[in-house]
């Protein structure tokens, strides 16, 4: 399980959110996935002529992407149970902005996310 | 029920005839001798000695709508020019938000259920890592998992507080766990110190970075499209605040005293998920409301070695 503080930056006012799974051993765990593209979840994304529309109604994938504000951030927490092999077994949160998904840039001062406090936790249980 | 009680082989002790040999004397000796009759009721050796990883395990639910009675406010003192209440930049004079040094760095309060309860796990004694096996229970960590479901902000006007006034800024919630050893005094868990510092903030510095703290915005869907109280006043915002952590040696050690010293606390015995709501800019002058739908704390007391890199 693994809980962080994000935030999306978006000086134009459009923001196309962030993504957050865990990954085990170089594979992404698809239920540890954050975020479904519901209203929970979903970032509003601002069209710049002022529309304010959930991204998932925009066509756009953003799930998880917290609040149309930079002020505070939303929480994220990914949490799984899998299985894994005998021997290492290397267990990372990751993150991806979604903007990168769509072939465009990242603009270090429009499209940035941050993480804060994060921490990540792996109970190893025999079962 | 007697008790069992025999020193446990420590990692890479060799588990040969001597090491047997000595525990089972101690089973002999302290154990066996002890136990009474009723030990040996049905069901005793497979439910109280079934091997497990967790020593004492804890959950608090608050799922009523008695909840949302509960008023978390952040007030502005109009005559003092000060805040007041459970305001996270609590040394804000200004639109720039200022938070004092710890362990004042914001002020934090329970969740709470409206009904004379506070969401805190109470372990059954006071725990200190720094004892051996025996004097630390065998718990080598505390894994808590706390979920908060926030419901919206209220935003007020100091002066007349049933005046709901729009909002400058986008008000939020903060959300953090904390410890203590008197369920009077609490504790955030920090993970290391900041460079930052405040020539505005009250204190000692420096800055602590709070590990467990989680922040949410008010803005949303929700409070874009919900019909509102009092038009744009009141902020639906009905989202999820997750965390999770591991409580340790570290986390202890690592809490603050008055003069924002480390080593705060010894030992703890309860934990405990607190709140703080969030003004920014320019409303830093008013009041505001947050309410909570439901929020649950789970504590689990691990057995299990624990690797902290």
């Amino acid at each position: 399980m693994a809980t962080c503080q994000a935030g999306d930056f978006g000086t134009a006012g459009e923001r196309f959110g962030s993504m957050f799974s865990l990954r085990v051993n170089g594979a992404i765990v698809t239920e540890s996935i954050f975020g479904s593209a519901d209203v929970q979840n979903d970032s509003i994304g601002y069209q710049s002529g002022g529309d304010v529309l959930p991204d998932a109604e925009r066509k756009q994938a953003s799930p998880s992407s917290g609040t149309s504000s930079i002020r505070s951030g939303y929480p994220v927490c990914c949490e799984c149970v899998v299985d894994v092999p005998a021997g290492d077994v290397v267990v990372e949160l990751t993150a991806v902005n979604v903007i990168s998904l769509s072939g465009d840039f990242v603009d270090d001062f429009v499209d940035r996310m941050a993480v804060g406090s994060r921490e990540i936790v792996i109970l190893k249980m025999m079962g | 029920m007697g008790e069992i009680n025999y020193t446990p082989f420590i990692e890479e002790e060799p588990f040969n005839q001597t090491g047997l040999s000595d525990r089972f004397a101690q089973l002999a000796q302290q154990g066996i001798d002890d136990l009474t009759d009723t030990a040996f009721q049905k069901g005793c050796l497979s439910e109280e000695h079934t091997p497990s990883f967790l020593s004492y395990s804890e959950t608090v639910e608050f799922g009523t709508d008695a909840n949302l009675t509960v008023s978390y406010e952040s007030d502005w003192d109009v005559a003092g020019s000060a805040q007041t209440g459970l305001t996270y930049w609590n040394g804000s004079t200004s639109s720039t938000p200022v938070m004092n040094y710890p362990p004042n760095d914001g002020v934090w309060g329970h969740i709470q259920n409206g009904a004379g309860g506070n969401l805190v796990a109470t372990l059954p004694a006071s725990l200190d890592f720094t004892q051996n096996f025996n004097g630390r229970y065998g718990v080598s960590a505390v894994l808590v998992m706390l979920n908060v479901q926030m419901e919206r902000m209220e935003v007020y006007d100091p002066a007349n507080q049933d005046n709901p006034v729009a909002p400058s800024d986008e008000p939020g919630l903060a959300v953090c766990i904390q410890v203590s050893d008197d369920n009077v005094n609490w504790y955030h868990l920090y993970l290391g110190d900041s460079q930052y510092t405040s020539g505005s903030a009250a204190g000692n510095p420096p800055y602590r970075y709070r590990l467990t703290e989680r922040r949410q915005g008010a803005a949303g869907v929700e409070a874009d499209y919900t019909i509102k109280i009092g038009s744009d006043r009141n902020l639906p915002s009905r989202r999820d605040i997750s965390i999770r952590t591991i409580i340790n040696q570290s986390s202890i050690s690592n809490t603050v005293n008055a003069q924002n010293a480390q080593g705060g606390l010894g030992s703890f015995r309860y934990i405990r998920g607190a709140v703080s709501v969030i003004k920014s800019g320019s409303d830093y002058n008013k009041k505001v409301v947050a309410r909570i739908r439901k929020a649950n704390l789970t504590i689990m007391c691990l057995r299990a070695n624990e690797v902290n890199p």
